[in-house]
């Protein structure tokens, strides 16, 4: 794996290099600033395959210079690391936002660090696979792709708001219940998603499960969310608690968004996706409950629900 | 086995090496942190108008803070997280005469526990 380094304190880098030798990561490459890490991209043939960032850099800083990072087509779903010293629920909300996949808190701890670079090359087998997907699916159009199953919680390419199920855990996990309290989760179900993925191809699931990823973000736009695809035509949302994320109104807003994309499904053969908004969860703020149990709560949430009525006339 | 065993202790020998190289470099550096923060801060103290000398004492602070503790230097860790939370939260545009006495006391302590570091 290439990691590229980016932390404008010397010695820090003089660590991590060591850290990162002992674990066998051995490909690394180093800069001092965002301007130096750009460069290097831009002057680099083979790719980085995980970024590790620190956040107070001047003058560019390191939230900065991740939506720089992203904002290069290659760099889009590549790993990045967070490591900081800042621990405020803000520096985690602007890293994660800006599209961080997970954020360790300095002083560095080897066990830790390991383990994210574990998750990380994780991350980049699933990219890969992705990219088996759609390699495979222009070869042979209409062949199944074996490996994809309907739980699989799939990344998906096209949608830059969507982050992985991984990055939103993580979140959880590094808020922790005490900040986590400031926040809910929503989860939307897809009720026909199983029809669907048995009807199409990947190609074309995968397609709508973008179309749906897109819908959710317009419906709760005007509130800074993460959302990331569950598996099974489920997503989960995490927003600011006391954003308004209304029930009813997240309804009527996803039945008109619907009702304006029927007209092109119904022109492209495709059915149109029933979806349906769970209740906001949270969790209690001295709660012993696991962090990631709000996600779990969303999704029992919305397996509760019904669609909406105006999602059913549509379809049908 | 035995060679097996040989290499793992050199490599642990090198990673130990590594290690005491770094702490060396971060505590001959030390007095020049110390030196700037001093100044720095005494700067922004005779002009209150002057956010850079108040934010360049925040960036050594932060930068201690996030190298010593991993350093095994654990209280200076510690206590420049401390500080380093403690000036985020403060504008040094406005702030009244009673922050800039506790700070003052904090970066003193601070700079003295620095110094046994450097024995």
């Amino acid at each position: 794996m290439r990691i590229l380094a980016i932390d404008d304190e010397s010695i820090f880098c003089s660590l991590l290099k060591v850290a990162l030798d002992e674990m066998g990561y051995s490909d690394t490459s180093f800069a001092q600033s965002g301007h130096e890490a750009l460069s290097v991209l831009q002057s680099t043939r083979q790719a980085f395959d995980c970024f590790l960032i620190d956040i107070r850099m001047a003058p560019m800083d390191g939230i900065e210079l991740v939506r720089r990072i992203r904002a290069i087509a290659d760099y889009r779903r590549t790993p990045i690391i967070m490591i900081s010293a800042l621990t405020e629920k803000s520096a985690i909300d602007a890293a994660f936002l800006a599209g961080a996949n997970d954020y360790i808190t300095k002083p560095l701890d080897k066990i830790e660090l390991r383990a994210r670079l574990s998750m990380a090359r994780n991350i980049n087998e699933a990219r890969a696979q992705a990219r088996t997907l759609q390699e495979h699916v222009q070869e042979t159009e209409s062949k199944q792709y074996e490996s994809l199953r309907f739980e699989d919680a799939f990344l998906i390419d096209e949608v830059e708001s969507l982050t992985s199920m991984t990055a939103l855990e993580n979140y959880v996990l590094k808020l922790g219940n005490l900040r986590l309290h400031s926040s809910c989760a929503v989860a939307f179900r897809i009720e026909n998603a199983s029809g669907l993925f048995a009807r199409l191809d990947p190609v074309g699931f995968s397609d709508i499960m973008a179309d749906v990823a897109t819908l959710i973000s317009n419906a709760i736009s005007g509130t800074p969310h993460m959302l990331a695809y569950a598996g099974s035509g489920v997503f989960v949302a995490i927003a600011p608690r006391n954003a308004s994320i209304d029930h009813d109104t997240l309804k009527e807003r996803i039945d008109d968004l619907l009702l304006q994309l029927s007209h092109y499904y119904k022109q492209a053969g495709f059915p149109l996706p029933e979806l349906v908004a769970g209740h906001p969860a949270r969790n209690g703020i001295l709660s012993l409950e696991s962090p990631t149990r709000i996600i779990e709560k969303a999704i029992d949430s919305v397996q509760q629900q019904e669609p909406s009525r105006a999602t059913k006339t549509h379809v049908a | 086995m035995n060679d097996q065993l040989l290499t793992q202790d050199m490599a642990t020998g090198q990673v130990v090496a590594a290690m005491d190289r770094i702490r060396a470099n971060f505590v001959d550096g030390l007095g020049d942190r110390m030196l700037r923060i001093e100044a720095d801060w005494l700067a922004f103290k005779a002009d209150r108008a002057s956010g850079a000398a108040f934010h360049a004492v925040v960036s050594d602070v932060h930068r201690i803070a996030g190298i010593a503790g991993s350093l095994g230097f654990k209280e200076i860790g510690e206590s420049a997280v401390a500080l380093d939370r403690r000036m985020q939260g403060v504008d040094p545009a406005h702030n009244p005469g009673a922050v800039i006495v506790d700070l003052d006391h904090r970066i003193e302590a601070f700079l003295d526990l620095l110094e046994d570091a450097l024995g």
